[in-house]
Formats: structure tokens, C-alpha cells, sequence
């Protein structure tokens, strides 16, 4: 049988240039290969151009094939669509559209130079996970180096939205940087310079993508994305007798092991920040336990997982909450912010609400609560007059007023029905915890981990509650074994999966079969 | 000229993407939030946003949860326009100052 010609055998296939930009639809691949066609031809090269469009943003994976050659006289004869391994330079404007490439055989290490962009777009299987769904991007990053010659990876969506302009510009300015296509940086400018929208913020991104690609990049840029270093904790402010208050529960953090402070510091913030400093002291007495419980050699886990899962269950969601994080001077800079503000423009921010008579009776006081729900009609002709959606403008007075007033409900909070019961609840769960961990200290922990899966407002939280019910409904079924712990992390993860609880009906099912 | 925006505020959303699961939008994803007190990732609605709507509604017809927001950027106002804004932030500035002065403030990065 005859070998088919190789690169190196075909004298004439090393003047064709084949390139593939794959990219996720309504990103700029188009622009981005007419801008390569423009700058081939400035350069007096031959070039076509063929793609397969997608359609915006996500609903389409498009590809956008080029091939190039130096006018020499002769009518070349060009490629339709790209083939496998017989790409030199594949540009992937996403993580998993480089990893598709590879798959497609577009990247093929004899000869590929492959260009990606290491940030990621969601998928929507991966955003409606109730826990946190995203495929981990450093095995395709892996996979891609060790396909590719040549490997050329950052994040070049960042460098987009800094220099204000679109991941075309930065993939370009990547392309240039290379070195992989015989034109000077200058006419890759021009070119640009040519499309005469946005240029100065494209020769931004170019640019700064350009010195990152001659630089070299390393694997450290793909843990930025999927939320690697955590923010330090800084200063704390407000009147004098408070801060004296503040700095004695403060030092009591310092007085805990070191591997504490971080977690337990966090927690007492959004503690006291959440309703105030006695609550801060509540906090810091329950988490005692904790510590008093702790095991020699254990790494402190169950003091961690304590001080993290006893915050977020002391600062549940409720409408005193959302109401005070609305209208704060804090949220209010930050939205503007976001939006970009400029002097002489105006905000208008309209809030989007739906109050029920769950959330109503939750913010009465506890008997005046329980006696309007032990009342059906009673909770039903109030419940017809409020659970509507409310468009609330709180740029206005009477809207940022009215949601101030909420927010001042905090001092009465303890007083209110919503109070009196997320106690006994989280009390409940807190003392299971404590009480497993003569008997199962890794158990115990994971316990406290399950804490994770109450989350969300209304019936998402019901549903969360429910579930997280059922996880701790199978630790009766667990006590005793060698593998408990990781059982209850199974259960945990199961019920992270998905919303309707089928995984985790399916592991609850084994181990109900276990003996 | 009014440009709307939507967004949701991080620190009111609980990462239990719902909102995620009911409306099919693009600009709406998943986003990491560097705290180690909170796991999973929240929603956030990034610059490809068109202001059109459907998430704030869908979080309303469907109950979900009050971290939607809609910001309607408002381009050449007129003068009424302009004194009313000035009214209304010295009123609520007052309202928030008031609130702020009386308990700690925990300044973060």
C-alpha cells in the first residue's frame, strides 16, 4: 500500500499555511479571521477563508478555516475545511474548545502550534449543577500540551475585558506574539488600525496578549478562573465602644490554634456583621465546643468545619438580610461601579422581589407569626394580598426607604419567628455534630460539612432543607462502619448533583442494602 | 437614553443556581467567589448582558430569589431629571449614614 506524502515528503506543502480558529459562537471569530486574511494579504500572501458559523453566544461552536500562501505566480489550489493532523496553527478562543480540537485530531504534535485562550464559558449542564459543576480545565490543559508542538495558553479573555475591548483582539495580539506566521507585528496593527471600531482599546488587548505570548506563560494562569487565592481580611470600622467590643472577641480568635484564625475570623465577621456583636459572643461560645471536642493529629478539622458551616448557619438568608445588604452605601458604590457610571449620567437600580406569606410571618414577631400561619383563611387572605412580584426602585425614597426600614428590623431579630426557628434547626444539626464525634470523629465533620446543602430563598430552600434531611437520615443507617465518613461524603455530593435528588436517592438506596 | 443592565448582587445570592436551571440566558453563569466560607460558585451576569428581562422575571414568576437587579444607566437626563437625582441621593445618603455610623464596618480588599 502507498504511504500517503508527509509534510516533509511534499516539496511543495511546506508553502501552504494552514490555520483553524475554533471558537464559541458570537466571540469574534469571525472577526478574528477576516482581521488573519486582511494581514496575509498585506503581506502578499494568497488566502481564503471558509467557516462554519454558530450562533451567539454559546449556542454554536464555530470554526473558521484559513489557508495561506506567498503569491509565487501560480494559482493555488486551497483546502475547504481543515483536516486531520494537517493543521500548523489551530487558535481555541476557549478552554474546552481546545480541548474539542484535540479531540478532533486538529492538534497533532508533529506539527501544531496551538493557541488558547485558558478561561471558560459554562456550559449549561455545568451552571445548573446546585453545587459547583464546571469541569476541571487543568486535565484538557494537560491533555492539550502534550498534543500540541507547541503550546501557547492564558488567559486572553482578561486582557480583553482590562484593555476594554473583545477576546478577538487578545487572540490576535497571541497569534502575533508567536511568531508562528512570517509578518511583522506592525502590519498585524495596521490591520486592526484598518477596522477603524474600538482601535484603541483592540491595541490594548493586542498588545499586552502580544508580550504574554513572546513571554511564555505557565500553568499558574488556569487556577485563576476556577477561584484560587482568597482575598485577605482587612480592617474593621465604626464607633469607638464598639470597636473596643470588636478587638476582645478578636482576641479571642487569636487565642485558638493558628490554623483557625483564618476560618474563624471570616466567621465571626460575617457574624457580627450579619446582626451584631452578642452575636458574635454566641458564636464564639458554640465553636468553643468545637475546640474542646478537638482531637490530638487531626489537623483541626472538625474546629475548621466547625467555625465555617456554625457562620453560615447562624446567618441564614432572610428578608432583614437582603433588605439591609440592598440599601448599604457599599452595595450602592459597587453597582455603579459595575455598570461603569459616568459623571452626568443617572442610575436608576429597580430591585426584583416576591414576598410571600412564609417570608411575612417569618418577620413577625414569633407569636404573632405562629398564630396567623396556625390560621389557613387567616394566611390566606394575607397571603393573596403580598405574594406578588414587586419591582421595587430603590434609587427612589420611597422604595430605598421602605427597604431601610426592613433592614432595621436586625435589632428585633431575635424576637421574630424565622429567628426562633432557624435556632432550633441549626441546634439540632449543631449538637448531632458534637455528639458523633466520640464515636466517629470524621464523621462528625462531614456532618458539619452537610451544612452545604442549605442554600437558596422560598421553595429552593424547602427543597434544600429537604434534602439536606435526607442526607442526615442516612446516618443512622451509617453509625458503626469503618466508612461512614466517606459514606456521608458520597450522600453529600450525590445531593450536590442535581436539583430533583435522583443521585442521591440512588446512594441512599445503597445504603439501605448494606447489612 | 436608557440602557438597562441586569445583575445580581454575590453576596445575596446563596450559589444554589436555580435561576440557572429556569432561564436558558448565556450571560448568566457560574462564578467563583473568593471566600473560603462559601463553596459553591454564584451567579453573575457578565458584560454580553442586553437588559432584556427574562431573568429578573423568571426569578420572579418562579419565586426564586431577590439577588436580580436591574440597572438602567441613563444617558444625557434633563435638568428635572438631574435635581431629582440630587434629592434622592442626599436622602438616601442621609438614611444610609445615619445606619452606618451606628455599627462596625468591615472593610474588605
Amino acid at each position: 500500500m502507498k504511504k500517503a506524502m508527509t509534510k516533509k515528503d511534499d516539496p511543495h506543502a511546506d508553502t501552504i499555511i494552514k490555520l483553524a480558529v475554533l471558537a464559541v459562537g458570537g466571540q469574534g471569530g469571525g472577526v478574528l479571521s477576516n482581521w488573519i486574511v486582511d494581514v496575509a494579504e498585506r503581506n502578499g500572501y494568497l488566502v481564503q477563508s471558509t467557516s462554519v458559523a454558530g450562533v451567539a453566544q454559546r449556542t454554536g461552536a464555530t470554526i473558521y478555516y484559513v489557508e495561506m500562501c506567498p503569491d509565487q505566480g501560480r494559482q493555488p489550489v486551497f483546502s475547504l475545511s481543515p483536516a486531520q493532523a494537517d493543521v500548523d496553527i489551530l487558535i481555541a478562543s476557549e478552554m474546552m474548545e481546545a480541548g474539542r480540537a484535540v479531540l478532533r485530531g486538529f492538534v497533532t504534535a508533529d506539527r501544531t502550534v496551538l493557541i488558547a485562550s485558558t478561561h471558560r464559558i459554562a456550559a449549561v449542564s455545568e451552571k445548573i449543577a446546585p453545587g459547583d459543576g464546571r469541569a476541571p480545565s487543568q486535565d484538557v490543559y494537560a491533555a492539550a500540551g502534550h498534543s500540541a508542538r507547541r503550546m501557547i495558553a492564558f488567559d486572553m479573555d482578561k486582557i480583553a475585558l482590562d484593555a476594554g475591548s473583545v477576546i478577538s483582539s487578545s487572540l490576535f495580539g497571541a497569534l502575533a506574539g508567536s511568531g508562528e506566521l512570517p509578518f511583522p507585528p506592525e502590519s498585524y496593527e495596521e490591520t486592526i488600525r484598518a477596522a477603524g471600531r474600538g482601535v484603541e482599546a483592540s491595541l490594548r488587548a493586542f498588545n499586552r496578549a502580544y508580550e504574554t505570548a513572546r513571554n511564555g506563560t505557565s500553568i499558574a494562569d488556569i487556577g485563576a478562573e476556577q477561584g484560587a487565592t482568597a482575598t485577605g481580611v482587612s480592617g474593621v470600622q465604626g464607633p469607638q465602644k464598639l470597636l473596643s467590643r470588636w478587638q476582645k472577641l478578636e482576641a479571642r480568635v487569636h487565642s485558638y490554634d493558628t490554623a483557625l484564625h483564618d476560618m474563624a475570623g471570616r466567621g465571626l465577621r460575617k457574624v457580627v456583621d450579619y446582626q451584631d456583636l452578642a452575636y458574635g459572643v454566641e458564636y464564639l461560645n458554640q465553636l468553643d465546643r468545637a475546640i474542646a471536642l478537638e482531637v490530638a493529629g487531626s489537623d483541626h478539622n472538625l474546629s475548621i468545619a466547625a467555625a465555617k458551616h456554625l457562620a453560615n448557619a447562624l446567618c441564614y438568608d432572610d428578608m432583614i438580610r437582603v433588605a439591609d445588604l440592598k440599601t448599604r452605601s457599599t452595595r450602592d458604590a459597587r453597582v455603579r461601579r459595575d455598570v461603569g457610571l459616568r459623571d452626568g449620567n443617572l442610575l436608576h437600580v429597580t430591585e426584583y422581589f416576591h414576598p410571600r406569606i412564609e417570608e411575612f410571618c417569618g418577620t413577625l414577631p414569633a407569636g404573632l407569626g405562629l398564630y396567623i400561619e396556625s390560621r389557613p383563611g387567616l394566611a390566606g387572605w394575607i397571603d393573596r394580598r403580598i405574594n406578588r412580584g414587586r419591582r421595587i426602585r430603590t434609587d427612589g425614597l420611597t422604595g430605598f426607604g421602605m427597604l431601610w426600614l426592613i433592614g432595621g428590623l436586625r435589632r428585633w431579630r431575635r424576637k421574630l419567628l424565622r429567628h426562633q426557628v432557624e435556632q432550633v434547626h441549626l441546634y439540632q444539626w449543631y449538637d448531632l455534630a458534637l455528639n458523633t464525634v466520640a464515636s466517629d470523629y470524621d464523621l462528625a465533620v462531614e456532618v458539619l460539612n452537610c451544612r452545604r446543602l442549605i442554600k437558596g430563598y422560598s421553595d429552593t430552600h424547602s427543597r434544600a432543607q429537604s434534602k439536606f434531611d435526607r442526607v442526615l437520615s442516612g446516618l443512622d443507617l451509617l453509625k458503626g462502619r469503618d466508612d461512614a465518613a466517606e459514606w456521608m461524603r458520597r450522600l453529600r455530593e450525590a445531593a450536590l448533583k442535581d436539583e430533583k435528588g435522583t443521585m442521591l436517592d440512588g446512594a441512599l438506596q445503597t445504603i439501605a442494602s448494606f447489612d | 437614553m436608557t440602557k438597562p443592565k441586569f445583575g445580581v448582587d454575590e453576596d445575596i445570592c446563596t450559589g444554589d443556581h436555580a435561576c440557572m436551571r429556569l432561564s436558558g440566558c448565556p450571560s448568566l453563569s457560574v462564578k467563583s467567589l473568593n471566600d473560603p466560607l462559601r463553596d459553591d460558585p454564584v451567579a453573575h451576569i457578565d458584560e454580553t448582558c442586553v437588559g432584556c428581562g427574562n431573568c429578573g422575571e423568571v426569578a420572579d414568576a418562579a419565586v426564586l430569589c431577590p439577588s436580580f437587579y436591574r440597572a438602567d444607566v441613563i444617558h444625557n437626563p434633563g435638568k428635572w431629571g438631574q435635581f431629582l437625582e440630587r434629592v434622592r441621593r442626599r436622602g438616601i445618603a442621609f438614611l444610609q449614614q445615619k445606619r452606618e455610623s451606628r455599627r462596625l464596618a468591615f472593610v474588605d480588599q
